[in-house]
């Protein structure tokens, strides 16, 4: 006789029950799995951006918290960022969140330093690239080409301004692709912000070791007040959408892990009210409360590990259909890691095993002789 | 049924169960369930505790089987009084097999589940499979292994029931009303399982029962009124 099938069998006797309790348990799991790849997936979405571009560290304003950092004139720090040591490139970036159609939701615009570092990591696909600073043409990316349903040739307008798309490209990061990229002096054009930029990209030589970085760090902190340089990693985790959607993650999980708990917990003190007179019967025949009590833990741990596989499955369904959403198309992408997806189940069985212990108790406590008379 | 071997006698001299002074109140006294029984069981016998409704009949039992604690006197197991005993689960466990009037078998496991479910938690116990299989192959239900008690009839359920009190092969039966929900014919095909299982397997029976046809089946009938035994074997006490 094993305890396991016998736990089991106790769930399979009432099935609409089950299904129900089940239903909430994998719900708060796949808002936990999904919302918490969201998040994840920003984050290293912007932050494989970042890398790409081979940025070894970003000066921004000192309270650059919102979804794009505050714009500023370049010209009032570049000059004394190219006179620290190891600095071999101090590239200015404009970032904006533009609505360019109709029919697609708003997109990023990047505005990128003419001739810089910033453009190698794409590879053109079709059309060409800009040809000087003063080339105000448009190049897309492919998941933006699709989503705008333009090619080269065709025109895209912006703030007003109608631009040709000159090529379409495509980058090793989501956020990329799902991009227009202008050169620098356009964006601020069009967005009247001349000379302004969001951040400066630096790129160091070759020989600038964690030290080096650290002290260039501390430099500007010193010498440019209002102003810091941190690595694309800070830059991503100081964003405040991605400390928003981390904080929102964090959030789902306790309340999904407090919902499921009570929801084991009632779902439990229902079943064994309902088997009094039988785990009074278990006990006449000599089983230790001990055994009672791991039969209905059991019980709710195996609840709460098939709502949790369910739950993950679920989750990464939904976030592939978020992903797949025009709206969200471009600016999410999921990130599944294996040992999360481990941790959810963990915290599955953990739920199970805190919201059936009182009633496994309550249960263990049975009177056997006043059980047994119960009808 | 499969044929019995013979056994011709099976009681010894030896007490197995002993009380002295045993009462049972509830509600804070209010109700005296027992009041002052003094008791002794032969190890093999095989005792109809009879008596109309409320005597106290099932509480004597409870007793014994350690479902309700008294609330003074003492009980004894082998000389060994029960307030020594630290783990009361396993007594029942080793020591006791219940057969209750209602059967309450598990509906969800089979015959085999049901008769197996005493073994959870036994270590070591590593053939309990075969012996529940032996049980209900002599208790004729060898083709009844893996129905669900729904579909079993009345006697069967009772069969698998009296199965299950078996498996550990106890030293005490206690039967309440075991032929209580059954026709006729069923209860003395029961009782007739009880009676040989007794003799087969040495086991000491004490049964509850309101039937005198049923008591008549025991070796001695103790009779009880008002949480009282009033006669033992017909001598007045």
């Amino acid at each position: 006789m094993n305890l396991l099938r016998f736990a089991f069998d106790n769930l399979t006797r009432r099935p609409a029950r089950t299904t129900l309790t089940l239903s909430a348990i994998a719900l708060g799991i796949a808002a936990i799995v999904a919302l918490t790849a969201i998040a994840w997936g920003f984050e290293a979405s912007w932050q494989k951006a970042n890398d790409a571009r081979g940025t070894d560290l970003i000066v921004t304003k000192l309270a650059s918290e919102n979804t794009m950092p505050s714009p500023f004139v370049a010209e009032k720090v570049r000059p004394d960022l190219l006179k620290l040591p190891h600095v071999q490139e101090v590239v200015g970036l404009l970032s904006e969140m533009l609505t360019v159609s109709y029919d697609a939701p708003p997109m990023f615009v990047f505005g990128w330093q003419f001739d810089s570092y910033l453009w190698d990591h794409l590879q053109l696909i079709d059309g060409r690239w800009p040809q000087s600073p003063d080339d105000a043409v448009i190049v897309i990316g492919t998941l933006a080409a699709e989503l705008l349903q333009k090619k080269t040739g065709d025109t895209i307008e912006i703030e007003g301004v109608a631009l040709p798309v000159a090529g379409i490209f495509q980058s090793s990061a989501l956020v990329e692709n799902g991009a227009l990229i202008l050169p620098l002096l356009q964006v601020q054009q069009l967005t009247d912000k001349p000379g302004k930029v969001n951040v400066l990209n630096l790129q160091l030589d070759a020989s600038a070791t964690t030290t080096d970085v650290a002290h260039i760090k501390a430099q500007v902190r010193a010498t440019l007040p209002g102003f810091v340089a941190i690595t694309s990693g800070e830059l991503v985790s100081q964003n405040a959408v991605v400390r928003i959607s981390k904080a929102m993650s964090n959030a789902t999980i306790l309340i999904a892990s407090l919902v499921g708990a009570l929801v084991v917990f009632n779902t439990m003190l229902m079943s064994i009210s309902e088997r009094t007179r039988e785990i009074g019967v278990l006990l006449a025949l000599g089983w230790h409360p001990r055994t009672v009590i791991k039969l209905i833990i059991s019980e709710s741990a195996m609840l709460t590990l098939a709502g949790g596989i369910i739950g993950i499955l679920l989750g990464i369904l939904l976030t592939i259909g978020l992903e797949h959403i025009e709206l969200m198309r471009g600016k999410i992408d999921g990130l599944f890691s294996p040992p999360f997806l481990l941790a959810v189940l963990g915290l599955s069985i953990i739920l199970g095993i805190l919201g059936g212990l009182y009633p496994a108790i309550k249960a263990a406590r049975t009177h056997p002789s006043q059980a047994l008379r119960q009808e | 049924m499969k044929p019995l071997s013979p056994i011709c006698s099976v009681t010894t001299s030896t007490p197995v169960l002993s009380s002295r002074n045993l009462t049972l109140h509830f509600d804070q006294g209010r109700t005296k369930a027992l009041n002052g029984v003094d008791i002794e069981i032969i190890e093999g016998e095989f005792v109809a505790v009879t008596g109309p409704s409320g005597c106290g009949k099932s509480s004597l039992l409870n007793l014994i089987g350690t479902l309700d604690q008294a609330s003074s006197g003492e009980l004894f197991f082998r000389q060994q009084p029960y307030s020594s005993m630290t783990d009361l689960s396993e007594f029942r466990r080793e020591q006791v097999g219940f057969v209750f009037q209602s059967f309450h078998l598990i509906p969800t496991l089979t015959t085999l589940g049901n008769v197996l479910l005493p073994t959870v938690g036994r270590a070591g116990d590593h053939n309990a499979t075969a012996r529940a299989t032996a049980l209900l192959q002599q208790m004729g239900l060898e083709s009844r292994l893996d129905h669900f008690p729904s579909q079993l009839s009345g006697g069967e359920r009772q069969r698998v029931a009296i199965a299950r009190a078996l498996i550990n092969d106890p030293t005490i039966i206690l039967a309440d009303e075991p032929t209580g929900s059954l026709d006729s014919e069923n209860a003395s095909h029961v009782l007739d399982v009880i009676a040989n299982m007794r003799l087969r397997k040495s086991l000491t029976v004490v049964m509850v029962t309101h039937d005198p046809n049923v008591a008549a089946r025991a070796d001695r009938e103790i009779c009880m009124r008002d949480g009282k035994i009033v006669t033992d074997n017909g001598v007045n006490l």
